[in-house]
């Protein structure tokens, strides 16, 4: 088989296992069966083992890191995604609900992925810098503690609306649930601000200016005061938590906008300067 | 009264309601400088195509700056009252830390952010003052003198004169590799900076490399190219020498055209070899209007007589670089800023213990109530799903459908134009790429060019399922034939009206033409003579000739 057999063998077997963990995740909780759980994440953390394996196939076939086109970068960003889960769900094993919505976005993220050109694009002289991956990681990182955010939101929401379930009771209680997605849009603005830190200098190094109002940039910084936004609405007008968690899910769909949508809408810097 | 205005001052500049509408704004002025077309941008006709289109909503984003924001008069009115709010706030958050000797550290991280901030705007300030940036494109073993005039572009700040370099700077080499595909895997110059009395100083900078000089950096990106010496001798009058730079096309080619000393144009193309090393010839055709006057691969040394008078020489074919310099005296203030802002989320977000996440010291604050904003599920929904609509990719509309017609058919004009089939690489798939080569090669080889011009273009349909599009429309073209030299015409003008239909593919994201077909019988201006002229349109008929020819061959 051709590399790029294996690594789409290994990839679609990954999204298998994960769709056996979800399934098994989602008995689990709606039918009240917790011995269940660890067995259904388990299998999705199983899933990470060809997973890995299909991204560092993929490393050796291309010759470098996942960031030049959308097949590497989804598939990078689902496994980051599943691994904060996992490693999350392994502290806090009662907030397992959590993975109904990052397992499932995760997989349509990786799917979609699968989709997309897998055609091997050699690095520019412009992207051999450290300050490139730093870049890119903190903000695969921040994609993944978003998504954790969001997940944390929706569960907040059904709690707010009073829906009740061995699943949901399982949960601490909605305050708690709302200082946890607060939790979580912390740690990714902590990505985030490493990303928009670590692309102006890589941007400084290469383009020689560490800001030029670029659209990626421009859009990664309105993500970023959007975010700033929420946190002050909470804070100065103490806005309730129904809000919290629509505002949270707002900022989300800017964040997957500026990184995976409008690098394609908007001629930008980003996209002009990876291969001429 | 003095203390009373200052003391008014700081609570408005503190209160709540003016520093969301501080940070709004900015959000919305960098939503606007993406969204609007901005004056002076890298795609500067948008701004063109705006004014042509809406008339009135240009008018109106002019007389409100939104084609010029981040330099607008409100823009910088809410970053500097953002400014002084961060001030005011930072000074409250210091002597609230002291007052409970930094117990609970909380707080801290919101001032390292606001701190932070305000020196990221002083930096952006510093640089708008005092910045520089410049650019020039150079060859090899040139030299620039140590002048501000020796720099093409300078982008000096407000409150200082253009860049220069202390010292004259000589190019020396420019050492590029490509990867097998084409793409550019490395790019290196070496440059010797003269010294007064230490020895001349040597660098070779890499991409994302620099060399300093007294506070200016010297970099490269990745503009370079061959660059096409030309001794032109018009019919009269003395010979012009030019070094015309080769623009990056495709792959290992570059490109670009130079006008001559009596109306011709002389397109020029250049391919660096499979290591990436300089070409050994450049391919030039010399046109005049519609005529194709010459077309051959000219080497070093070569001299070729230009049919309508007038000779070309090719001197030399060395790299040329785009060479940038800057100096940033605010850089480090940017990073300690930025650096501040990144501890400040840190600290306030992942240091501090859960519970005192939410307990938040609002004692501060004036406004007390709870906004208990009711979100109507439904409409927030629907509001999300439509977000989630715009990405979702639309089917073409007729004027996307005609863009690519238009463009297919503006290349392909110009390849059967020049003879040179190599333009069309950017506009159509393998298939019709083949028939075109075919289709040229066959007028070249009968001395011909085709001067062809769409007189009428209407899209009457177009489909779109995944990867395929199909596009009928109804043309109407005008057509000659020249001859190579003179250019003179061949045979009758004739105008030919069709109805075709456009199967493009997409080739990685770009819609590539596959085919083409007639979706009628053509009408054809003029009764074809002994020759029947194989061209693109006459596409059964061609191809049939391409292929007679072809089977004509000894
Ligand atoms: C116009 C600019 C800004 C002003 C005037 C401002 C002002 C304030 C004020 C008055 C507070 C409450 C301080 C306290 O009583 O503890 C605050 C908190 C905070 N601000 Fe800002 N801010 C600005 C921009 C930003 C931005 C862009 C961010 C980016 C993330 C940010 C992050 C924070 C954080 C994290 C807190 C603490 C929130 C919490 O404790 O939950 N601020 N800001």
């Amino acid at each position: 088989m051709s590399p790029f057999a294996w690594e789409t063998t290994l990839h679609w077997s990954a999204v298998a296992l994960y769709i056996a963990g979800i399934v098994g995740v989602a008995y689990a909780l709606i039918f009240d069966r917790p011995g269940r759980r660890a067995g259904a994440l388990g299998l999705a953390a199983a899933g990470l083992l060809p997973h890995t394996a299909a991204l560092a196939l993929r490393y050796v076939h291309v010759g470098h890191g996942p960031y030049m086109m959308q097949y590497e970068v989804l598939s990078s960003n689902a496994w980051i995604a599943i691994v904060l889960l996992l490693l999350f769900l392994w502290r806090r094993p009662d907030w397992s609900p959590l993975a109904l919505v990052v397992l499932p976005v995760s997989v349509l993220m990786l799917g979609f992925g699968l989709f997309t050109n897998p055609e091997a694009r050699d690095l520019p002289p412009t992207l051999r810098s450290m300050w490139l991956v730093f870049h890119v990681l903190f903000n695969k990182l921040a994609v993944g503690a978003f998504l954790l955010s969001v997940a944390a939101a929706v569960i907040l929401l059904r709690k707010l609306a009073g829906a009740s379930s061995p699943l949901l009771d399982r949960m601490p209680a909605a305050a708690t649930v709302e200082i946890y997605t607060m939790r979580f849009v912390g740690f990714g603005m902590v990505f985030w601000t490493t990303t928009i830190g670590a692309g102006a200098i890589w941007a400084h190094q290469s383009w020689g200016r560490y800001w030029g109002w670029d659209p990626i940039e421009t859009w990664s910084l309105v993500t970023w005061l959007s975010y700033a936004i929420l946190l002050h609405a909470r804070l100065f007008f103490r806005v309730n938590a129904r809000a919290t968690a629509w505002g949270t899910i707002a900022c989300f769909i800017l964040s997957i906008l500026t990184i995976l949508v409008f690098p394609f809408v908007f001629p930008s810097m980003h996209a002009a300067y990876f291969q001429p | 009264m003095q203390t009373i205005n200052i003391h008014s001052m700081k609570r408005f500049l503190r209160s709540p309601a003016i520093i969301m509408a501080e940070i709004v704004v900015i959000t919305l002025a960098s939503v606007t400088g993406v969204v609007y077309p901005q004056a002076g941008a890298v795609d500067g006709e948008a701004l063109a195509q705006l004014r042509e289109s809406l008339p009135a909503l240009a008018a109106l984003g002019q007389d409100l700056a939104l084609d010029r924001v981040f330099r607008s008069v409100w823009f910088l009115v809410a970053v500097a009252l953002a400014f002084a709010s961060l001030l005011v706030v930072a000074v409250e958050e210091v002597r609230r830390l002291f007052r409970t000797r930094f117990r609970p550290f909380a707080p801290a991280g919101g001032l390292f952010i606001h701190v932070g901030l305000l020196l990221v705007i002083l930096a952006a300030a510093l640089k708008a003052l005092f910045g520089a940036e410049a650019t020039v494109d150079v060859l090899e073993g040139e030299t620039l003198p140590p002048t501000s005039a020796a720099w093409a572009v300078q982008k000096p700040g407000v409150l200082v004169s253009p860049l220069r370099i202390a010292n004259p700077i000589t190019l020396e080499t420019v050492d590029a590799h490509r990867y097998r595909g084409g793409d550019l895997q490395s790019l290196a110059v070496r440059l010797r900076l003269a010294g007064d009395a230490t020895a001349p100083r040597v660098a070779d900078v890499p991409v994302n490399g620099s060399m300093d000089v007294s506070g200016v950096r010297l970099f490269v990106g990745h503009d370079y190219g061959p660059a096409a010496l030309i001794e032109w001798q018009g019919k009269v009058g003395e010979p012009a020498k030019t070094a015309a730079l080769l623009k990056h096309e495709r792959g290992r080619r570059f490109e670009g055209v130079l006008a001559g000393p009596d109306g011709e144009s002389a397109y020029l193309r250049g391919s660096v070899d499979p290591a990436g090393n300089r070409p050994a010839g450049i391919e030039v055709r010399v046109m005049k209007g519609a005529a194709l006057l010459s077309t051959s691969t000219v080497r070093i040394g070569e001299t070729i007589t230009i049919p309508s008078g007038g000779s070309l020489t090719l001197h030399g074919a060395p790299f040329w670089v785009r060479l940038h310099a800057s100096r940033d005296p605010e850089l480090w203030l940017f990073y300690f800023g930025f650096t501040c802002v990144l501890l400040g989320v840190t600290v306030r977000f992942t240091l501090i213990p859960l519970p005192r996440l939410a307990a938040v010291p609002v004692r501060t604050l004036s406004c007390k109530h709870r906004v208990d904003a009711r979100m109507p599920q439904p409409a927030m929904l629907f509001a999300l799903a439509g977000l989630l609509g715009l990405t979702a990719c639309s089917r073409p509309s007729s004027a996307e459908a005609r863009k690519l017609v238009e463009r297919y058919n503006t290349v392909v004009a110009e390849a059967y134009r020049r003879g040179d089939v190599k333009l069309v690489d950017g506009v159509v798939g393998p298939n019709e790429g083949k028939k075109l080569t075919g289709l040229i090669g066959v007028h070249l080889d009968m001395g011909l060019t085709l001067d062809s011009k769409m007189l009428s273009l209407d899209v009457l349909d177009a489909k779109q399922s995944k990867d395929h599009l199909q596009v009928l429309t109804k043309e109407r073209w005008s057509y000659c034939d020249r001859r190579i030299g003179t250019g003179e015409q061949v045979g009758e003008k004739s105008e030919d009206a069709y109805e075709m239909r456009y199967f493009f593919k997409r080739f990685d994201k770009e819609w590539l033409v596959d085919r083409i077909e007639f979706a009628t019988p053509p009408q054809f201006g003029r009764e074809p003579g002994t020759w029947a002229i194989a061209h693109g349109r006459m596409q059964g008929h061609a191809a049939s000739q391409a292929e007679s020819k072809e089977a004509a061959k000894p």
